[in-house]
């Protein structure tokens, strides 16, 4: 029933997961094929490297040990659940008075953010943007020359197991990766429907959405 | 065991994550409530203990001991109290698949502001496909929490669905196509606004024409600015839009650097009649009536709107004016974190060191939730109009942790190593902003730092790649493509390349393009006859072109060229010191300086002490000829001693240009003998005379 891209759909092309966080770190991509960008691009090659480098990865290893704790649900999600974990149970007046003891602007605005969605979220966390960050760093690896076509692909058949345990459907999926972004940005910052040339992550799904309705019906 | 004591054990045991023992409690704790003749027990322990009951089986759904109606029962207990709060009812509205509409609303009319139980409200009213009351929900919940973005996909599909549903409606009422044609502006959805345009059983009015069409345009996958531009002046132009296609060409019109454009857009946008919304309606049995004709504009559109128009004239340094508009959009919205960061940026713009507001307003833009990367690079740009360079370093830094570097960051990142002097450390971060694909309007200031960066590092070749990208960057129209080539005859004069200098001018002077300072250099270039006077008609320098009121090193220049072809030696050498000062080419201003004051020999102790500075500040750009002026000045001077040494310096710095001629090394031998006499140094000076006739010979 849903408009969303349906889950079914990433069971013919599990990499689309990573198609929005794709679109929504580099200018120019390759959405269709298995690594995202082109290896054959210098400019590709740079911006490959360079998001290898902001999540510190310096050599296959340590791209290797990244992809894995990615998928255990290290980093990103194991931070979500501490925080959801430790505010649960606390009322309205509790949690102010708990965020107050918080340092730093950031840390606040993510236990903010977190607080209203406690229910919605406790169960997996943000999983699917730990998923999603998972396929991507996988394809731009394949840039690099860190992993294989093969492998690439063999990894997504798995990773499309672990999401079809977790998300009932493409939009819960989506919204979740959303919620991680924010999470990573610290943001509090609505994002309103505007030019969605220059977008935010939900413009860029929205866009990939209009693009799969548009087609269905052409 | 008690009952006070199996509810501490209940609560111990949460705390401590043993569930098994936990549920086990509870249940016992369960039935002893509920047996037949009811035990006397305190209301205190009872409540707690039916709050932990809640809390616990509604976390653990898939246990064999759950059971709806006894949760629903511990809920009823607590309402019997008063002791019920938003937790209990948020925590059964999680139960999505147990829970009954009538439960919602019930607990909406407590709690209107709870996430949870709006969203558990939203789902069941898609379930049912009512969908209107479910966009009213969401929309609810989105101004009460702006910040949950994930909402708005699914307000999206929501109003797709909505859409499509009314479509196969077979009549439509007037209210109905307001609202289709509003949410097929805001989804985009080709086949819906097709239908709407191409139908004829709908009579849209030319505004509402005018936003489908808008709206499928920016969806578009190709997207041609002159061809927008003219479709906003021949078509869009003529009527009132909403705000959300108003945004949309407004954001379109931003991103292209189309101000002029951005602001018409502003100016034509209309928003609803706002309706003030009374939460008292908001009651068990009218809360789908209240969602249903939830009809206010969405806030952050609201906020957007205001924010364009303090950046338009942001952009426009008219601050005053763009502190107004945020000052408006501050009691319209109470402190938005976009709005803040807004209002710190202009802040760092009209700045004021002493004052410390715009770092404050970008702080609390920071508490109120502004995006980290957003508030790293605001902080940024405060620190590099502070010209705290190694703050602004680290915080781009920190910035290029959490996102891709921009061109933005890039520009700053460069300015950072610029300011602190590390030229070659800028051009790595300057030249891949240049590589960016994406188009920043930070683009030509990088193209200026990145030449200014070259010339210092005396790098000609990429000085006038940058340069030439500058030129062709400006139409020959554009004010700053001559700017730039008078630039690029500064750049010739200042590394000596006189020849190709000239013949730069010429053509500026031709073509009646040449600048008021650089005019000074054409003279002088005529007047070192690298120019000669027949090819060029110039009248003859006098007082009158002499700038009275000098402040930058362009006017300096100026006056000291001006002075020197008049003959005023001192005037010249004052003015040369001065545009040093001002200039990063401090040893090529001083060394014209020195040569100044050689010419004139009363100012000796000006010319010493011009060789100090350049000793001091710019050493590399001393050569032979000006030390060997030196040692001239200090024997002539009869100043002994430093004649002595400085001759030695010249020696020992300048071995083989020193000697390059035969009568050098006799030259020598009697300038220090001479020296050395009247030191009084015997054995020195007899050694030097020795020297002299063994190299001496006379022709």
């Amino acid at each position: 029933m849903s408009e969303c891209i349906a889950l079914s759909s990433f069971l013919d092309n599990p990499k689309s997961i990573s198609n929005g966080l794709l679109l929504y770190y580099f200018q120019d991509v390759l959405l269709d094929t298995p690594f995202g960008l082109d290896p054959n691009n210098e400019e590709h090659v740079f911006d490959a490297q360079r998001f290898m480098q902001m999540h510190k990865i310096k050599n296959s290893k340590s791209f290797r040990v990244f992809l894995h704790n990615l998928k255990k649900g290290d980093y990103f999600h194991v931070h979500v659940k501490d925080i959801v974990d430790e505010i649960y149970h606390l009322d309205e007046v509790a949690f102010t008075e708990h965020v107050e003891q918080q340092k730093g602007a950031y840390l606040r605005n993510r236990y903010r953010l977190l607080y209203p969605q406690r229910y919605a979220i406790v169960g997996y966390g943000i999983l699917g943007f730990n998923y999603a960050l998972y396929s991507l760093v996988c394809r731009i690896g394949g840039v690099l020359g860190y992993i294989t076509e093969k492998e690439v692909h063999t990894r997504h058949c798995e990773l499309f197991e672990y999401i079809s345990r977790a998300f009932v459907n493409g939009r819960e999926l989506q919204e979740n990766i959303m919620l991680g972004i924010q999470f990573y940005e610290a943001s509090l910052q609505a994002c309103p429907t505007s030019f969605s040339r220059k977008g935010s992550y939900w413009n860029i799904v929205r866009e990939l959405q209009n693009d799969q309705l548009n087609s269905n019906h052409s | 065991m008690n009952f006070n004591e199996l509810v501490t054990f209940i609560a111990q045991s949460i705390s401590d994550r043993d569930y098994q023992s936990c549920e086990q409690a509870l249940v016992e704790g369960y039935e002893y409530l509920n047996q037949e003749d009811k035990p006397l027990v305190d209301s205190v322990e009872e409540v707690s203990f039916y709050r932990l009951y809640i809390v616990f089986f509604t976390r653990f759904i898939g246990s064999d001991n759950f059971d709806y109606d006894k949760v629903i029962t511990a809920l009823s207990v607590l309402e019997y109290y008063g002791a019920d709060q938003v937790r209990e009812f948020e925590l059964i509205g999680g139960l999505e698949q147990y829970c009954d509409i009538a439960f919602y609303e019930r607990a909406l009319d407590y709690h209107p502001n709870s996430m949870a139980l709006l969203l558990g409200y939203a789902n069941k009213m898609e379930e049912i496909r009512k969908y209107d009351v479910a966009i009213g929900c969401l929309h609810h919940a989105l101004s009460v929490y702006p910040e949950a973005n994930n909402l708005r996909l699914r307000l999206w599909d929501l109003q797709v669905n909505y859409s499509k549903q009314l479509l196969n409606k077979d009549i439509l009422e007037e209210g109905e196509i307001d609202v289709l044609v509003d949410y097929a502006v805001r989804t985009q959805v080709h086949t819906v606004i097709e239908d709407l345009l191409n139908h004829d059983r709908c009579n849209l009015s030319d505004q509402q024409r005018n936003e489908l069409s808008i709206a499928q345009y920016v969806s578009k996958d190709s997207f041609d600015l002159q061809e927008c531009i003219s479709l906003w002046e021949q078509k869009w132009s003529k009527t009132l839009l909403s705000v959300q296609s108003g945004i949309y060409l407004v954001d379109c019109f931003y991103s292209c650097g189309m101000l002029a454009q951005m602001m018409e857009v502003i100016e034509t946008i209309a928003f609803k009649e706002e309706i003030p919304v009374d939460m008292r309606e908001l009651t068990e049995d009218y809360v789908e009536e209240f969602f249903q004709s939830y009809n206010r504009e969405d806030r952050e559109l609201v906020v957007s709107y205001y924010n364009y128009k303090a950046l338009y004239y942001k952009h426009q340094y008219e601050l005053e004016l763009a502190l107004k508009y945020v000052n408006v959009a501050k009691i319209v919205v109470e402190e938005h974190p976009s709005i803040l960061l807004t209002e710190g940026s202009i802040l760092t713009m009209m700045l004021n060191p002493e004052d410390e507001t715009a770092l404050d307003t970008l702080m609390d833009a920071a508490y109120k939730g502004a995006s980290l990367p957003n508030y790293l690079l605001e902080v940024a740009h405060y620190y590099d109009m502070l010209g705290s360079y190694h703050d602004v370093l680290s915080l781009v830094n920190s910035y290029h942790a959490y996102t891709l570097p921009t061109g933005e960051s890039l520009y700053l990142q460069g300015k950072g190593y610029f300011g602190l002097g590390q030229y070659g450390q800028a051009l790595k971060p300057l030249e891949s902003a240049m590589n960016l694909k994406e188009d920043s309007p930070y683009r030509l200031s990088v193209n200026s730092l990145l030449m200014t960066s070259y010339k210092y590092l005396n790098d000609t070749q990429k000085f006038i790649e940058a340069l030439q990208y500058r030129l062709s960057c400006f139409h020959v129209s554009r004010p700053e493509h001559w700017e730039t080539r008078n630039y690029y005859v500064v750049f010739l004069y200042e590394m000596k390349a006189y020849e190709q200098c000239a013949k730069l001018i010429v053509q500026l002077h031709q073509i009646n393009q040449l600048s008021k300072s650089n005019e000074a250099i054409l003279y002088y270039l005529v007047d070192a006859e690298y120019l000669s006077s027949s090819e060029i008609q110039l009248p003859k320098v006098t007082e009158a072109l002499i700038v009275q009121d000098p402040q930058s090193i362009e006017d300096y220049r100026a006056n000291a060229l001006y002075y020197w072809i008049m003959g005023d030696n001192l005037e010249s050498a004052k003015a040369f010191e001065a545009a040093a000062d001002l200039s990063y080419e401090k040893g090529f201003y001083l060394a014209r300086a020195y040569w100044r004051t050689t010419y004139d020999t009363s100012l000796y102790e000006y010319s010493l002490a011009l060789m100090e500075r350049l000793k001091n500040e710019a050493v590399a750009s001393i050569d032979y000829q000006m030390l060997y002026w030196q040692q001239n000045i200090y024997f002539r001077n009869d100043l002994a001693q430093p004649a002595y040494d400085s001759f030695r310096e010249l020696i020992m710095k300048f071995p083989l240009t020193t000697m390059r001629k035969d009568m050098s090394a006799s030259h020598y031998a009697i300038r220090q003998k001479i020296n050395t006499e009247k030191l009084g140094n015997e054995s020195e000076c007899d050694r030097y005379l020795k020297m002299h006739n063994s190299v001496f010979r006379p022709s």
